[in-house]
C-alpha cells in the first residue's frame, strides 16, 4: 500500500515537473486594452496577458470583484496607466494580501499634458489634473512599449531577445499607424474636434494639429450646463461645423441633441481603453479601433 | 428669454419638463396621501434591475424596465395589502431587491455600468422630439385617468375600507395608479433623470398639501409649484450656468419651505377664524 502511495507521489511529482514550464509562463494583467495588446504582442507565447476589466466596464469607476482580486494576487505583473485613470487601483494595491504586487505604471515616465490644454496656447489656463489618456499618442506608446519589453526581460531574462524583436515589430506597427494618422489628417477642412463627452482625445488632437472642444471636462459623469451646450452650438454654427463626435463610453443623448441643434450628425470616436461587448463580438482590437477613429475623423473633418 | 427660441434643446427641455412635472405632481398627491412617497425612489431602483434584465436577455432595455417596474409596483401594493406591512416597508424590500438583482445581472452579463447608465439616466437638456411626444401622451393619460376616476380615487385614498364597502373596486384602481406611477417614473428617469423625477413626485405635492384647503386646490397648487419650478429652474440654470435638474429640485424645495413656513405663521397667529 505504501509503495502505491510512493508511486502515486512520484507520478504526481513528475507530472507537476513536466507541467511546470507551462506554469512558468508569466501571468500579466493590464487595466486597459492598449497595455494588454502591447504586452501580449511583446510577450508572444511566453506570457498570458489578461485584461483586468471586463468588456464594457468604465475604467474610471470600475469596482473589482473577489475573482478579480484573486487574479491580481496571482499575477506576476500588473500594467496600468496611472495618473488618476484608475482611481480605484491604489487602494486595491495597498489592500493586496501577502507579497507586494509587481506593477508598471505607464504614465509615470511620460511628461503628461494637462486636461484641456490647447496646442500652442501658452496663455494662462487652469492648472487642472493631468490627462491620463496617453495611449492615444502613438509616439508615447513607443516609450510604453520599450518599458514593457524591459520589464518583461527583467522578469524572464531567457526571453529577452524574443521580447526585443517583438517590441521592434510592434513599434513599427505603431509608427506606421502614426504616419497614417498624420497623412490622413493633414489636409482637412476642419480642425475642431467637437466632442460631446469628456475630453479623452487631447493627446490625439495635439499630435495631429486638431483642437479638442469637449462639452465637459475631466469627469465622464459630470453634468453639462445649458450654457456649455449653447456655447458649443454657437461655435458650430459660426464655424459651419456639421459633425459632433462622441465617445461611446458616455450616453449618446447629448451628442444627438447637439447634432440636431446644428443640423449635423454624430460620429463615434473610440477612446480605446476597453472594448464594448459589441466590439468584442466583432473581434476588433486596439489597432482596428484606431483605424475606425481615423476613418471617422477624416469623414467628419472633411479630409482629402 | 430669446434663447428659448434660438435653441431647440431648450424648448424641448421646457415642454417635456413641464409635462412630466404635471404628471408627477398629480400622481404625487395620491402617493403621498397613501404614504407611498418613496415609491419614486423605489421604482427607480427596480427599473435598474429591469434594464439589467433587458441587457442580459438582449431585449429592449427600456421595455424590460417598464415591465419590471409595473410588475414591482403592483407587487409592492399587494404585499402591503396582504402581508400587512406598514408604510413603506414593501418599497424598502423591493427597491433593495431591485438594486441587488440589477448588480447581479450586470455582473453575470459582464456588461457593465456604461450601457446600464445610458439607459437609466436621462438629462433634461438632451431630450429628443419623440420624447416630448411621449411625455405629452403620458401627462394626458395621467390627467384623463385621474379626472375619470376622481371621486373614487379620492374616496379610496382617504378611506380605503369605506370605499371598498361602498363598492369601489379598490384593487383595480390601485393597479391603475401603480401602473401610471411606474410608467411615469421609468419614462421620466429615462427622459429627465432620476433625481428630477423622484423630486417632482414628492416635493410639489407636499408643497401643495401645505397650503390647500381642499384636495382640488391641492392638485392646482401642486401643479403650479411643479410647473413654476421647472420653468424657473431652467431659467436659473441659463442665467447662472448651473445644472438644470439640480436648480429645479432646489426651487421645488424652496416652494415647499415657503408654503410650510407660511402655514405655520398662519397657524400660530391668534385671532378669529
Amino acid at each position: 500500500m505504501r509503495s502505491v502511495v510512493r508511486v502515486l507521489a512520484a507520478v504526481l511529482f513528475v507530472s507537476s515537473a513536466v507541467a511546470s514550464p507551462a506554469q512558468e509562463r508569466l501571468r500579466i494583467l493590464a487595466t486597459v486594452l492598449p497595455l494588454q495588446e502591447f504586452a501580449a504582442a511583446i510577450a508572444g507565447d511566453r506570457a498570458d496577458v489578461g485584461l483586468l476589466l471586463p468588456a464594457g466596464a468604465g475604467v474610471h469607476n470600475w469596482q473589482p470583484r473577489p475573482g478579480d482580486i484573486a487574479r491580481l494576487a496571482e499575477c506576476d505583473l500588473l500594467l496600468f496607466i496611472g495618473s488618476g485613470l484608475e482611481p480605484w487601483l491604489p487602494g486595491l494595491i495597498k489592500a493586496m494580501p501577502g507579497r507586494r504586487l509587481n506593477t508598471l505604471e505607464a504614465a509615470s515616465s511620460l511628461s503628461l499634458h494637462e486636461h484641456g490644454e490647447e496646442p500652442g496656447g501658452e496663455e494662462e489656463h487652469d492648472h487642472g489634473a493631468l490627462d491620463p489618456h496617453v495611449w492615444l499618442d502613438f509616439e508615447l506608446d513607443l516609450r510604453i512599449v520599450d518599458r514593457i519589453a524591459q520589464e518583461l526581460s527583467r522578469l524572464d531574462p531567457a526571453g529577452t531577445s524574443a521580447f526585443s524583436a517583438n517590441a521592434g515589430k510592434l513599434s513599427a506597427r505603431l509608427t506606421a499607424l502614426d504616419a497614417r494618422f498624420r497623412d490622413g489628417l493633414a489636409g482637412c477642412r476642419g480642425k475642431d474636434l467637437v466632442l460631446a463627452g469628456h475630453d479623452a482625445f487631447g493627446y490625439l488632437a495635439r499630435r495631429y494639429g486638431l483642437v479638442q472642444r469637449a462639452l465637459y471636462g475631466l469627469s465622464p459623469d459630470s453634468q453639462p450646463r445649458p450654457k456649455d451646450i449653447m456655447t458649443a452650438v454657437d461655435f458650430c454654427r459660426e464655424k459651419g461645423i456639421r459633425t459632433i463626435f462622441f465617445e461611446n463610453s458616455v450616453p449618446s443623448d447629448l451628442s444627438r441633441t447637439l447634432a440636431r441643434e446644428i443640423g449635423g450628425r454624430v460620429l463615434v470616436l473610440h477612446a480605446g481603453h476597453n472594448l464594448t461587448r459589441g466590439q468584442q463580438d466583432r473581434g476588433v482590437g486596439f489597432f482596428e479601433l484606431m483605424e475606425e477613429n481615423l476613418a471617422s475623423l477624416r469623414d467628419g473633418l472633411g479630409c482629402r | 428669454m430669446h434663447a428659448l427660441f434660438a435653441y431647440g434643446f431648450l424648448q424641448r427641455a421646457f415642454l417635456a419638463g413641464v409635462l412630466i412635472a404635471v404628471a408627477c405632481a398629480v400622481l404625487g398627491l395620491f402617493l403621498i396621501l397613501r404614504k407611498d412617497a418613496m415609491i419614486g425612489h423605489g421604482l427607480a431602483h427596480i427599473a435598474f434591475a429591469g434594464v439589467a434584465l433587458g441587457l442580459f436577455l438582449n431585449v429592449l432595455p427600456l421595455v424590460a424596465a417598464l415591465a419590471v417596474a409595473v410588475a414591482a409596483a403592483i407587487a409592492v401594493m399587494r404585499l402591503k395589502d396582504r402581508a400587512g406591512l406598514h408604510g413603506d416597508t414593501a418599497i424598502g424590500i423591493f427597491s433593495s431587491l431591485g438594486l441587488a438583482v440589477g448588480v447581479l445581472l450586470a455582473s453575470l452579463a459582464r456588461s457593465f455600468n456604461v450601457e446600464l447608465m445610458a439607459y437609466l439616466f436621462g438629462d433634461i437638456l438632451a431630450i429628443e422630439p419623440i420624447e416630448v411626444v411621449l411625455t405629452l401622451v403620458l401627462a394626458a393619460a395621467v390627467l384623463i385617468v385621474v379626472r375619470l376616476n376622481y371621486a373614487k380615487l379620492l374616496y379610496m385614498t382617504f378611506d380605503r375600507e369605506s370605499a371598498r364597502a361602498a363598492g369601489v373596486r379598490v384593487g383595480r384602481l390601485d393597479t391603475l395608479l401603480m401602473v401610471l406611477t411606474a410608467v411615469t417614473i421609468v419614462l421620466g428617469m429615462k427622459i429627465a433623470g432620476i433625481l428630477l423625477v423622484a423630486a417632482l413626485i414628492v416635493i410639489p405635492a407636499a408643497a401643495g398639501l401645505q397650503v390647500a384647503g381642499s384636495f382640488r386646490s391641492a392638485v392646482r397648487a401642486s401643479i403650479a409649484v411643479a410647473v413654476a419650478s421647472v420653468a424657473g429652474g431652467l431659467g436659473l440654470s441659463l442665467a447662472l450656468n448651473i445644472p438644470a435638474s439640480a436648480a429645479i429640485v432646489v426651487l421645488c424645495f424652496l416652494a415647499f419651505a415657503a408654503f410650510s413656513l407660511g402655514k405655520r405663521g398662519r397657524a400660530i397667529r391668534p385671532g378669529p377664524g
